[in-house]
Order: C-alpha cells, then sequence, then structure tokens
C-alpha cells in the first residue's frame, strides 16, 4: 500500500522512548528469540544425558562453566519474563486487565517479577 | 480454509501449545526439585516411562510450533526486503524441522536401551 501522505518516520530506536507495556511485548519478543537459539542446546543436552553415565555427568559439568551460568542465566530471565509476560497476555485474551491503568500496572508486575525471580533463583541454584 | 480462518488457527495454536509448554516445563522443574540432586538412573527411569516420554515428544513439538509461529511474526515484522524474509523463513523451516528430526533420533535411541 501507498502512502501519499508525508508523516515523518521516525525510527531512532535509542530515541523512541517505548511505553512501559511496549517494553514488556518488546522484552517477550527477545526473550522468546533467545529461547529459540537454545533449543537445539537443549536437544544436545537431553541426548548427552541419555546417552550413558558419562555423559549423564558430563551434561552435569557443563552447567558449572562460568560461561555456562552466564548463558544459563540469561535463559533463566528469558523462560521467566516469556512465561509470565505469557500469562498477561493470555489473560488480555479473555478481556482481563485491558483497560490502559491495569495493563500498565501488570506490564510493570510481569517486568519486575522476572527479574527478581532471576535474581533469587540464580543466587539459590546457580551462582 | 479461508485465509482469516488460518490466522485465527495459528492464533489459537500459538496459545494452546503455550499452555502445554508451560505445565511441562514447571512440572519437570517441580520433579527436578522434589528429586534433587537428579542422577542418571532417576533422570533416565524418569524419560523410559512410555507416558513420560510421550508427553515430552509433545512438548518438544509444542515448542517447536510455538517457536515456527512466534519467529515467524518477528521475521514478518523486521525482516526486509521480502525476498531476504523467505529466505530467513525457509531456513527457519528448514533449522526447526531438523530439530524435530534430532529428538526423533533421540526418542528411538531411548527406546533401543
Amino acid at each position: 500500500m501507498k502512502r501519499s501522505d508525508n508523516r515523518p518516520k521516525y525510527l531512532n530506536l535509542l530515541k523512541i522512548r517505548l511505553p512501559i507495556t511496549g517494553i514488556a511485548s518488546i522484552n517477550h519478543r527477545i526473550s522468546g528469540l533467545i529461547l529459540f537459539l537454545s533449543i537445539p542446546y537443549s536437544l544436545y543436552l537431553l541426548q548427552l544425558s541419555l546417552s550413558g553415565e558419562a555423559g549423564f555427568k558430563q551434561a552435569i559439568a557443563s552447567f558449572s562453566s562460568p560461561w555456562f551460568k552466564l548463558a544459563l542465566i540469561l535463559l533463566l530471565w528469558s523462560f521467566l519474563h516469556h512465561l509470565l509476560a505469557g500469562f498477561r497476555f493470555l489473560f488480555i485474551d479473555q478481556n482481563i486487565g485491558v483497560s490502559l491503568a491495569v495493563a500498565r500496572k501488570s506490564a510493570w508486575f510481569v517486568i519486575f517479577a522476572a527479574l527478581i525471580l532471576t535474581l533469587v533463583i540464580s543466587g539459590v541454584w546457580i551462582l | 480454509m479461508s485465509l482469516q480462518a488460518q490466522g485465527m488457527r495459528t492464533w489459537l495454536l500459538q496459545r494452546l501449545t503455550a499452555i502445554y509448554i508451560a505445565i511441562y516445563a514447571l512440572s519437570l522443574l517441580a520433579w527436578g526439585v522434589v528429586n534433587s540432586p537428579v542422577t542418571y538412573h532417576s533422570w533416565i527411569t524418569l524419560l523410559s516411562q512410555p507416558l513420560i516420554l510421550i508427553t515430552t515428544i509433545l512438548f518438544y513439538l509444542s515448542v517447536l510450533i510455538h517457536a515456527w509461529v512466534g519467529m515467524r511474526d518477528i521475521l514478518v515484522d523486521y525482516a526486509k526486503p521480502s525476498s531476504v524474509r523467505f529466505i530467513l523463513l525457509t531456513g527457519l523451516a528448514f533449522a526447526l524441522t531438523a530439530m524435530a528430526t534430532w529428538l526423533l533420533l533421540i526418542v528411538i535411541s531411548l527406546v533401543k536401551v
């Protein structure tokens, strides 16, 4: 479709200030992309862990490398944010929390809950 | 099926797989916490049970379908021009099919044990 008007296009990503609901949404996409990229590695680990006693130990041992831990924390955040933001979207699908005031609150909640849970779970199980 | 109905089907598929993925992932994590530390024996015993194996296969299939819809949304929104988008979508379909095949090989090796 061709636009005949000449409204300015303003797509400087550093200057666009997304509303909090927009941040929850773009984080949902970014976390989804990270989770997608982790699928092959999860298959590799699954295969290794089922290949025998030695493979299982090797898969467990890979969790102790610092780089793997960093990746795991990122993956944990992705999982938590994607899960919580996903629940939020399911509620919005059901017409629950659609009003702007509630949608903003639930967006703040999802973003902070994902970050705090990531810190707590990382502190207890990963680090 | 009309184009609109296909969009509706995709929308529904994304939600249904999301719910299944959430239930499976949280259940598996809960199992891991309850049975900590997980040993090779407890792990292979868990996954060798037919019901668990089937729910695990369904989990991965749900993940791959969910990833197809989600990654397709991302590519449709950001990948331009349309030739680049087409190549990336084809690559995505290829990658997801390869992952499904890999899962199949893992399952076969498990059943033989």
